[in-house]
């Protein structure tokens, strides 16, 4: 079903077919100044806190990959605020299926095809690159960490999005605040001050998105921490879901 | 003048009415100034980085994002979305020039995004223990000229990417292209002395270089002498390239929309 | 068995007290002050399967939020509410498989879909089997014409059309209660016909109407019971009949007078009101005190008509006037 609304609106959206192509052109672009930004900071210094070149674009295509997924499969929760606002959850509310749910599938970011190619591209290279064990384990276990990752992401869009709920308006200014910080994990973590790095990981588990689960496959020190990701999403998932549920609580539609 | 000034005076009471919605917009944009910040706090941490100290790449920093403030408290969004929705057909019926007419309105919200800017500058000094002075009198001074190219140089450069809207209805990818463009050719994704050599030189022979990285040139003291009015030049010729070029497109445009109906 | 049942249902809203401006705005930040405005205050009610409800009141009275605590969408501040035995804002996804709604201002379609994709869409959202499926479009379309409209974007629909397609999609899985809530609102006549044509033949299935209206005619074609309410609270709960018969006894006469003396009949009618000056006059008269060809005779015995029409009373002046008469509330059946 979810999958049927997803199509409901890819097919929307392909109704503009100019633009999809434009859309896509603008992923890949836009995955393509992060490397841009990356590489040309790496002609001037060797490493960034012990992180070589292909480390760091590892990081960089991991989060672009996430870029690029959770855009095409949960991009309707952006449009949450201005739903709330015009009192749009009326109707899903009156139908039998998870409200979240209905949300989620309401709108496609196209432009993550080509978040997909450009950070496919970038984990593609650097998985080659990197000194690293493959083992049947590794994989599986590196998949987990991925899945758990977009769990944790897609559950801090939730949350933050929810806020709509208790503060009026119909653009997601916190939201989008929230996620202008969360873009700096597509550095090494290690490269921020220690109370950043604590912030980042206690207070908002941004680093559970890309640094920890990287951290791991590359088996540095702390990389251990990687594995908690699985933990760290199944506690920001049940956090969305209470947060989002109050928040319906709380909503009055609109007058009409 | 007078409708124009009207315009302005318009504009600039709409962006009083909306000035929560504004205070609001700020804060997403002192995320994007914050996070650039503290990037380059952490890369240069363990010294300069292609001769960018610290205290020069903040003063960098704060410029480049002073100049991509201007210009969006009105947005091309506003533009684009009365095209879509087909209320530009009142626009055209306005005796004004329907080009000068948006620029006005522009205007109307540079007080709002100067007092932004400043608010930004002190935020700045406070946290992070003062910006660079501008690099000498006659520096400052070229920054100014600079500076007030950049505000109709921004204008111009949106304005002929909205045109877009009369001949398709999506607009958002074409938009963030364009953005994507200017912020790598401006020098606000990184300083353009940063990029690779071929990237560096196609930058300086685009238009964009006059948004950021000319102003910002003159300002920190990196260009000065004929360096200098090379770069005023370049920048005064885009300007008025691309406003002659915009009337071009102009008149093709109106064709569209004729075409397509109201 | 009572199909819905709400006791003393009660619907609070905190609205924000602001002084204006920007420094309103900060001030609020930091010293939170709320007014608490009642929008339902502790209503009763029981409608049974089968029946047809009509729910009125003034703009604000609270209807709307009503049907929005019914379907689930609001979750009350006090009272209980069961809509077939289920608790609608606890059991949200079983009420909705119970429930049809409509919003008259908004569309639950998909705008840049034909219609036939939304509807194909729903099918699968209620889990409906593709025979049932085919049976309730024909249904459908032979009530509401739907077919011509299947193929057609929904941003490219008249408002006419696009309430006979959301009005499909709202009963697409033949739902035992349904909430209207305005459906004819901004209608012209002739789709208004047939929305009422829709929601009689509807009853013959045995399904349950609740519709919130401010139009006399969508009551009259279509409902036998009536619910008013006003600020938040029943006025009265009972069939259209007898609230015609006690409150709607107003008719209004308004007149173009050529010549003579229409005040006159007031000495022959007692209780008849002529107001207004010549040549535009309003005869205002009890409807069961006398018929309007009784008035119109009247006037025409001492006076030359040019044009006239006749006024029936609009639920506004009828809710007004038991509020401010007959405070009623419960009246029952």
């Amino acid at each position: 079903m979810y999958r049927r609304s997803l199509g409901a609106h890819i097919r929307s959206i392909l109704e503009y077919q100019a633009d999809f192509w434009v859309l896509v052109l603008a992923g890949v672009l836009f995955q393509g100044l992060n490397l841009l930004f990356l590489s040309a900071v790496f002609n001037h210094v060797p490493t960034l806190n012990g992180w070589t070149y292909a480390e760091s674009i590892l990081l960089m295509g991991m989060w672009g990959m996430i870029g690029g997924l959770v855009p095409l499969f949960f991009e309707g929760m952006w449009g949450l605020a201005w739903r709330i606002n015009q009192g749009e959850l009326d109707y899903p509310l009156v139908r039998p299926l998870p409200v979240p749910a209905q949300v989620f599938s309401s709108a496609v970011g196209l432009h993550g095809f080509g978040d997909l190619i450009g950070g496919g591209a970038m984990l593609g290279w650097a998985l080659f690159h990197i000194d690293v064990e493959w083992t049947p384990l590794t994989v599986l276990i590196g998949l987990v960490l991925f899945a758990s990752a977009i769990a944790i992401h897609v559950s801090i869009v939730t949350i933050t999005n929810a806020a709509s709920f208790w503060i009026p308006g119909p653009h997601p200014f916190f939201a989008v605040t929230v996620h202008t910080f969360e873009d700096m994990i597509k550095y090494p973590l290690t490269i921020y001050g220690i109370g950043m790095r604590a912030v980042y990981t206690v207070v908002v588990p941004f680093a559970f998105v890309t640094f920890f689960p990287v951290s791991w496959l590359l088996g540095r020190d702390a990389g251990w921490v990687g594995l908690l990701t699985p933990l760290v999403a199944v506690y920001c998932v049940w956090m969305a879901r209470l947060v989002f549920r109050a928040g319906l609580r709380r909503y009055e539609s609109s007058g009409h | 003048m007078r409708p124009y000034r009207s315009l302005f005076l318009m504009s600039l009471r709409r962006m009083l009415t909306y000035r929560l919605n504004a205070l609001i917009g700020w804060l997403g944009g002192a995320a994007i100034l914050i996070s650039s910040l503290a990037v380059w706090n952490a890369l240069l941490r363990n010294g300069d980085i292609g001769g960018y100290d610290w205290e020069t790449m903040k003063g960098y920093l704060l410029i480049a994002w002073a100049m991509s403030a201007v210009g969006t408290s009105y947005g091309d969004w506003h533009m684009a979305n009365r095209i879509r929705d087909g209320a530009v057909a009142t626009d055209l019926t306005k005796p004004v020039d329907y080009q000068s007419a948006r620029f006005a309105e522009q205007l109307g919200g540079l007080a709002f995004e100067l007092v932004a800017i400043v608010v930004a500058a002190l935020a700045v000094i406070v946290f992070t223990g003062g910006i660079p002075a501008p690099a000498g009198l006659g520096q400052g001074l070229l920054f100014a000229l600079s500076f007030a190219m950049v505000v109709p140089l921004k204008f111009i450069i949106w304005y002929i990417t909205t045109m877009v809207c009369f001949w398709t209805q999506n607009y958002l990818g074409v938009a963030w292209a364009r953005d994507a463009v200017v912020w790598v050719f401006s020098g606000g994704l990184i300083p353009l002395s940063l990029m690779p050599s071929w990237l560096g030189s196609l930058a300086a022979a685009l238009p964009f270089a006059g948004l950021a990285a000319t102003p910002a040139a003159l300002y920190l003291g990196q260009a000065s002498g004929t360096e200098a009015w090379k770069l005023l030049a370049v920048q005064a010729f885009w300007l008025i390239t691309l406003w002659l070029g915009a009337r071009l497109l102009w008149r093709g445009a109106l064709r569209a929309l004729t075409v397509h109906g109201g | 068995m009572g199909l819905v049942k709400a006791r003393g249902l009660t619907k609070v809203f905190r609205r924000p007290l602001k002084d204006p401006g920007l420094r309103g705005s900060l001030k609020h930040l930091v010293q939170r002050k709320f007014k608490e405005q009642m929008a339902v205050d502790g209503i009763d009610l029981d409608i049974e399967p089968g029946e047809a409800v009509a729910y009125v009141g003034p703009n604000g009275a609270g209807k709307s939020t009503t049907i929005k605590l019914l379907a689930g969408i609001l979750v009350p501040t006090a009272g209980t509410v069961e809509v077939i035995g289920v608790r609608p804002h606890v059991d949200r996804m079983t009420n909705a498989r119970n429930i049809g709604v409509l919003f008259g201002q908004r569309t639950q379609l998909w705008w840049d879909l034909p219609v036939r994709e939304s509807l194909t869409l729903l099918r699968d959202m209620y889990k409906l089997s593709e025979p049932f499926y085919r049976k309730r479009i024909e249904r459908l379309d032979g009530v509401l014409g739907l077919g011509e409209l299947m193929p057609v974007l929904v941003r490219k629909l008249s408002l006419g059309q696009r309430m006979r397609a959301d009005l499909a999609a709202a009963l697409l899985h033949q739902p035992k209660i349904v909430y209207l809530d305005e459906p004819t609102i901004g209608l012209d006549i002739s789709v208004k016909d047939k929305v009422r044509e829709f929601l009689r033949d509807l009853r013959t299935d045995g399904t349950t109407l609740m519709l919130t209206t401010h139009d006399l005619g969508d009551i009259e074609d279509v409902c036998e019971r009536i619910i008013i309410i006003d600020e938040g609270r029943k006025i009265f709960d009972g069939p259209l009949a007898d609230m015609k018969d006690r409150f709607a006894r107003v008719r209004r006469i308004h007149l173009q007078v050529a010549s003579g003396y229409p005040q006159k009949i007031v000495e022959k009618l007692p209780g008849v009101e002529v107001s207004g000056e010549l040549p535009e006059i309003t005869v205002t008269f009890d409807r069961f005190a006398y018929t309007a060809g009784r008035i119109i005779s009247a006037v025409l015995e001492v006076a030359e008509i040019g044009e006239f029409h006749l006024e029936e009373p609009a639920i506004e002046d009828v809710v007004r006037k038991v509020y401010a008469g007959e405070l009623l509330r419960d009246a029952t059946v």
